[in-house]
């Protein structure tokens, strides 16, 4: 059944997710509760967090500050999936028919997140299920 | 003449005919709006950027799923001559690996500790999207019990 999502509700949602748990752990999957979070630098290459940053998940703004902060995030997604879709193209087909080197690590991350799904057949089943969920989900404007 | 024809109007259209005839306005009613694929992707991405630890000071970042086979890292900032820059990286899954592509024409596909916390990365935003935005149990993929779901 399609299920409705208040825009609204976005602040309420974002002082959810931030909001600590009664362990003072945030209130988020237990992959991240379990030190494990992925931190990423603003090259967008993924790094193993210190064990002080790993728990964290940033408040970075108060409550009163949410509505344009929103606004200007979305104004930033919005310029983020447009400069995404030009990009589209760009990448020649000598580079994609490299072979890949996604493996050497293969069973520590299948172990940490327990499935004995390909790595790729993982990444492409995260995908599908979220695109999945958008074209089910009606949301209240 | 000008009677008759006045008479002659009103029996073939009756007399209350030459008011305006009263249309019924629709009730203003707001029906749900499917949101598009990008209003989904910016909710969305307001979890996915916060999936990382502290976004710097005068940053703004973006992580989120573009497509079934497409992630998308976005920053903005302005630097110290006061531009103002953005950087986007594209995740890509191939049958041969991910690749990651960023400007200036560079490419690799990932491995190693890299890869891994991509998917982990992946992970738990399908879970945080699943619970938060779309309320559905990210295993089951069922409703969550506690959502307030009003059929559409």
């Amino acid at each position: 059944m399609p299920q409705r999502y208040s825009l609204s509700n976005t602040n309420r949602l974002i002082e959810t997710i931030t909001t600590p748990n009664h362990e003072g752990n945030f209130c988020m999957s237990p992959v991240q509760n379990g030190n494990t979070a992925p931190l990423a630098r603003t090259t967008g290459d993924f790094y193993v967090p210190t064990s002080r940053e790993s728990n964290t998940i940033p408040s970075t703004h108060s409550i009163g500050e949410e509505m344009s902060r929103s606004d200007l995030v979305s104004d930033a997604a919005s310029r983020a999936i447009d400069a995404a879709t030009a990009g589209e193209s760009a990448i020649p087909q000598s580079v994609l028919a490299q072979e890949g080197n996604v493996v050497q690590n293969f069973s520590s991350i299948l172990e940490r997140i327990n499935t004995p799904a390909d790595i790729n057949e993982l990444a492409k089943d995260m995908g599908n299920r979220i695109d999945h969920l958008r074209s089910n989900v009606i949301v209240e404007r | 003449m000008a009677d008759v024809f006045k008479k002659a109007f009103e029996l073939l259209i009756g007399t209350d005919s030459m008011s305006m005839p009263s249309f019924k306005r629709p009730q203003k009613v707001r029906p749900l709006r499917k949101l598009t694929k990008r209003e989904l992707i910016q909710l969305e991405s307001e979890i996915g950027a916060k999936l990382f630890g502290p976004i710097p000071a005068g940053h703004r970042r973006e992580f989120f799923n573009l497509d079934p086979v497409t992630w998308i890292w976005h920053e903005e900032w302005t630097d110290h001559s006061g531009k103002h820059r953005t950087s986007t990286t594209r995740y890509e899954i191939h049958d041969n690996g991910i690749l990651k592509a960023q400007e200036g024409a560079r490419y690799n596909f990932l491995e190693g500790q890299e890869l891994e916390n991509l998917i982990v990365a992946m992970r738990i935003y399908y879970e945080e999207v699943a619970r938060n935005i779309y309320k559905r149990d990210p295993q089951t993929g069922q409703p969550l019990q506690s959502a307030a779901v009003t059929p559409a």
